[in-house]
């Protein structure tokens, strides 16, 4: 089994998918980070003459606009719209990098395209295999299709979460002569630092996740191509009816808002009677539920999967 | 207990489920009994159930009926150490070298990576080793398959038609190889449809049609399936020595080419040349006639259908 594990291991670590998926991330974090550091600047006053005409034209249109003149129940405009001052404008417009808010929020989004990258390989990693009957000539050597599943699951998860952390570990340091010679780095404290590793270890654990499913529809469906294809229905199609029916009461089974949830962005809550008009808030939830939903979504498929590999034919 | 048998197949049955059509009946009740050593053929045309019959005996299949064992077992993962095997075209990374697949699988296998040099030199396959395999011909792809089965060291060969693509020297080295491995006590189990190879190296065979075995034995008992055992006698007096032999009750028939046909057991050489030297004619040859296994194949297998 160890033989077998370490095999599948350097197999994968040799696909050209995931050498080439991992030569563009790095790409375009460094890609990234240069047009970052171009369009960033050191200093708030940057936005000075961006804040200066914001506020004249603000003041213009309350001032001496004709919106100026328009009453209404005997308030002017004027009393009920204020403009900013420069020292607000400035801030809406402040083009300095901001490294720790940047960092945790780019870590964030990037997880969910790394979730779909990590389906593809994992997916492709086992659809391959059966495309080039591969399969046959593993199982002369190993027979015992349960070691085989295996052999690819663990390998490909580990893989790939090692390689996410690795790849935001990078995208960080990437980011420190940014927030150094563009823009600001307060606020990088040990909780912050232990707050981004979170983010890097829930991240990596959604590209696992996105692996088992990439093997398990893979295995089901013993082709790259089709395992893509009912990902991609699922997620873009599926997933976003799903979410939008019956008052959203399908969402927290679904997907996609337990990816976010899990990776702590504020999700679309409705509170409130229909009767009296829904209001709808963001909120950051506890990633507990979804920690175990998705475990649950990811075992349950690779167990289906294993049945269904041990009882087909391999022809 | 362990069966002398290395491979004993009974009434196996597979039956594949189409889409939207009937079932496709692959092998229908398959009873077959390889000994232990020597070199076993499995012949069959196109379609007759040779590919799925190993199949089932390497695990890949489920019967749908009848049971496999192989050495002794019935469960392959409890053998899968002593059996090398090749199914159809043998299939490898071929972004990876001929040299790094063999070492990945000497890995699953666990088997010692230091074997790998030596089943490649076997092969005739050194030189290419680090070569891509993508890049390798279908002959050379045929030996990186039979190094493979070669680095397991193993007491049962199962090969599914290994020679072919393979040219006539190739041809020549794997019969060779077989041979070699088969008198090393090893059993090798080949199918194939190249029926002079197989004649020239098995000891036994089988012959399948439409799922079914025809015949199955030693060579020669199979080769008699057609008449029984002939000679071959040339001699200066033809039609006199073929009066003396039809007398003495070996009966003769003109062959058309200055020879005469002699019926007669495989053990009747020396009866035949004394009695023919007691009439004083002196015989220029005298040999075995070949039956080729092509046509008791083709008889057998033409009349099935
Ligand atoms: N997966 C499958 N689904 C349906 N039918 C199949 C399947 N595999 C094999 N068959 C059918 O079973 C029959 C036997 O096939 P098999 O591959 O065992 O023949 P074979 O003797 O190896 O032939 P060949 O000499 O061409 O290799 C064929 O008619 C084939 O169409
Ligand atoms: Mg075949």
């Amino acid at each position: 089994m160890t033989g077998l594990l370490l095999a599948e291991a350097r197999r994968f670590l040799s696909r050209r998918s995931f050498r080439v998926i991992g030569v563009l991330a790095v790409v375009a974090v460094i890609g990234a980070g240069v047009l970052v550091f171009v369009e960033s600047s050191k200093s708030l006053s940057a936005s000075l003459p961006q804040a200066k005409q914001m506020v004249t034209e603000c003041h213009q249109a309350i001032g001496s606009g004709p919106t100026a003149r328009i009453r209404n129940g005997g308030l002017t405009v004027r009393d009920v719209a204020s403009c900013p001052t420069i020292r607000q404008a400035e801030i809406l417009f402040d083009k300095r990098f901001h490294y720790t808010d940047t960092t945790k929020s780019t870590t964030q989004n990037v997880a969910f395209p790394l979730f779909f990258l990590a389906f593809a390989i994992a997916a492709s990693f086992v659809g391959a295999e059966w495309a080039t009957g591969m399969m046959t000539t593993t199982l002369t050597w190993e027979p015992r299709r349960g070691r085989v599943l295996l052999a690819k699951v663990i390998p490909a998860l580990l893989i790939l979460g090692a390689a996410v952390i690795v790849l935001f570990a990078f995208m960080a340091v990437v980011f420190i002569p940014i927030g150094v010679f563009r823009g600001i780095t307060t606020g990088m404290t040990a909780s912050f630092w232990g707050h981004l590793a979170g983010l890097w270890l829930r991240a990596a654990l959604i590209a696992m996740f996105g692996a088992s499913l990439g093997i398990g529809l893979a295995t089901l469906a013993r082709n790259t191509v089709a395992a893509l294809g009912i990902g991609f229905v699922f997620v873009a199609i599926l997933d976003p009816i799903f979410s939008h029916l019956w008052r959203g009461r399908f969402g927290p089974w679904l997907l996609m808002q337990n990816l976010q949830r899990a990776m702590r962005m504020p999700i679309e809550h409705v509170v409130g009677h229909a009767a009296f008009g829904n209001q709808v808030t963001m909120t950051v939830q506890s990633a507990t539920r979804p920690a175990i939903l998705l475990s649950i979504y990811a075992v349950g498929l690779l167990a289906a999967a294993y049945a269904t590999f041990r009882a087909r034919d391999v022809t | 207990m362990r069966s002398v048998n290395a491979i004993e197949v009974s009434s196996l049955r597979k039956s594949f489920r189409r889409r939207f059509r009937s079932e496709k009946i692959a092998v229908d009740g398959l009873d077959l009994e390889v000994p232990a050593g020597g070199v076993y053929g499995f012949l069959g045309p196109n379609g007759s159930g040779k590919t799925t019959t190993i199949r089932c005996l390497l695990g890949l299949v489920r019967p749908t009926d009848g049971e496999c064992s192989v050495l002794g077992s019935t469960h392959f993962p409890e053998v899968v150490r002593r059996v090398g095997s090749i199914v159809e075209t043998p299939t490898f990374f071929g972004g990876f070298s001929g040299r790094r697949n063999l070492e990945l699988l000497a890995q699953i296998g666990e088997v010692p990576r230091t074997r790998v040099d030596g089943v490649l030199e076997r092969v005739d396959l050194a030189e290419a080793a680090d070569d891509r395999v993508r890049t390798y011909s279908l002959g050379m792809k045929q030996r990186l398959g039979m190094a493979a089965v070669l680095l397991k060291d193993p007491e049962l060969l199962v090969l599914d038609e290994p020679a072919n693509g393979l040219d006539p020297a190739g041809l020549k080295e794997v019969r060779d190889l077989l041979r070699d491995l088969a008198d090393e006590g090893r059993t090798v189990f080949i199918s194939s449809h190249l029926l002079h190879e197989v004649q020239l190296i098995c000891d036994s065979v089988a012959i399948m049609s439409h799922g079914r075995c025809i015949a199955q034995g030693p060579v020669d008992e199979v080769l008699q399936v057609r008449g029984g055992n002939a000679f071959v006698v040339r001699a200066p007096k033809l039609r006199e020595a073929k009066s003396v032999l039809t007398k003495a009750g070996y009966p003769s028939t003109f062959r058309g080419d200055q020879s005469l046909r002699v019926v007669a057991d495989v053990s009747a050489a020396g009866r035949i040349t004394k009695t023919l030297a007691e009439k004083s004619i002196y015989l220029t040859e005298l040999r075995p006639e070949e039956i080729s296994l092509e046509a008791v194949f083709l008889e057998l297998t033409g009349d099935v259908s």
